[in-house]
């Protein structure tokens, strides 16, 4: 029963990706290359682009603006969404009957992959690991790992020996099984993934042409860089030469990050048929001074900066990401480290559900 | 949605034809319900 349903929301989810393929006939020279990557729809585009008016007030500097990206419609959003409809149909071109990826336990982009892959008939199975050991039973308790759960994932929880050997065995098995794996790497961040930031890119540049904005900077929190590097691609490759993209580090220095940037972004020019210096090292901007302990751990600024945003605009940040990312940006414009700051863009990549595991960060 | 699944099974909406499901919303309410699922 559970197979046939699968088959028949697999050859449904094939058949858009073949009529998506067609429609790029229209496009514009430039976006030929990019438009053949074959993409499932998984959500409604584009994402809101608003004024974060009240905030902004209390900042009493350049405007800021967020892009929703939290709000999409895999089981409650956020910016893996957009990297699902490439590697999913990449997935689905490929035969495969199952998915499988891994990530921490509250992890946002294993719950909109099992949400995806229940959308387009697809078995998921996850390899998890525990990024904070003191809160086991808390991030095992709510939050991402329930909604997993509740959406027919096949979890695997990995100790002391890491998910990689989990994850072999598990791909190994369902070869044997027949049913030809396919493996998301952690966040989706590899080049067919920052395919889709590569598409918010173009966008974005949209939607600032038509709101009449300028950003000098938009900024994203940054964990595994897929978003960062194709946001920066897509920005580029479709014609905006001048926003910055800042990659607001949530659990590494700038060392680190920026050669996984710049990785990424190597895949993606091959990829999208540009040379590798298309995008130059010195358009790679990490800011790696609000990360706090370690990935997984709340920083006091970054849960102020959460309050916040709730305060003035009644939006959820989350405690993991996006908290850390608006600490980052709200320091900087106090301590006036922005040159020429003009409408600024905080990309929200969602992650709110993290917020219940959490919820002792913000009792009173 | 489990009254709408029940009435499909028993043949109640044997006549209709694409159905709607409005849905309103409340997952956040998942967390604190959460023994019901793990």
């Amino acid at each position: 029963m559970k197979q046939n349903r699968r088959e028949i929301l697999r050859t449904a989810a094939m058949a858009t990706i073949a009529s998506s393929a067609l429609s790029s006939v229209a496009k514009s020279q430039s976006a030929e290359k990019f438009d053949s990557i074959p993409r499932v729809k998984l959500t409604s585009l584009p994402t809101s682009l608003n004024k974060m008016a009240n905030l902004t007030t209390l900042m009493g500097g350049p405007d800021i603006y967020i892009k929703r990206d939290d709000v999409m419609e895999l089981a409650h959003g956020g910016n893996k969404t957009r990297k699902l409809e490439f590697a999913l149909a990449e997935a689905l071109m490929s035969g495969a009957k199952a998915v499988v990826t891994q990530g921490g336990l509250q992890s946002n982009h294993v719950r909109q992959t099992v949400s995806g892959a229940a959308k387009v008939g697809l078995e998921v199975h996850v390899i998890l690991s525990n990024p904070v050991p003191e809160m086991e039973a808390e991030l095992k308790g709510s939050g991402n790992y329930l909604m997993d759960q509740i959406m027919g994932a096949h979890i695997h929880l990995a100790g002391a020996e890491g998910r990689g050997p989990v994850v072999e065995k598990v791909l190994a098995d369902l070869t044997a099984a027949g049913k030809k794996p396919y493996n998301i790497p952690a966040g989706a961040s590899n080049a067919i993934g920052s395919m889709g930031y590569v598409n918010a890119g173009r966008e974005l540049i949209e939607q600032w042409k038509e709101q009449g904005i300028s950003p000098s900077h938009i900024f994203t929190a940054t964990g595994s860089c897929g978003t960062a590097a194709g946001l920066l691609m897509g920005l580029r490759y479709f014609g905006n030469k001048t926003t910055k993209v800042v990659a607001m580090s949530v659990s590494a220095s700038a060392d680190r990050l920026k050669p996984r940037i710049r990785q990424i972004l190597n895949e993606a020019s091959d990829m999208l048929g540009v040379s590798h210096d298309f995008v130059k090292d010195d358009d790679i901007h990490v800011e790696d001074g609000y990360y706090g302990k370690a990935y997984g751990y709340p920083t006091d600024a970054g849960i102020a900066a959460l309050r916040m945003v709730g305060e003035a605009e009644g939006i959820l940040l989350d405690p993991v990401y996006t908290s850390k990312g608006m600490s980052g940006v709200i320091d900087m414009l106090r301590k006036d480290k922005l040159v020429n700051p003009r409408d600024l863009v905080f990309l929200h990549t969602g992650g709110a559900p993290a917020i219940h595991p959490y919820a002792n960060y913000f009792k009173a | 949605m489990a009254g709408m699944i029940d009435m499909i099974k028993k043949g109640d909406l044997d006549d209709a034809r694409d159905i709607v499901f409005l849905h309103t919303g409340g997952a956040p309410a998942l967390h604190p319900y959460a023994e019901y699922f793990l």
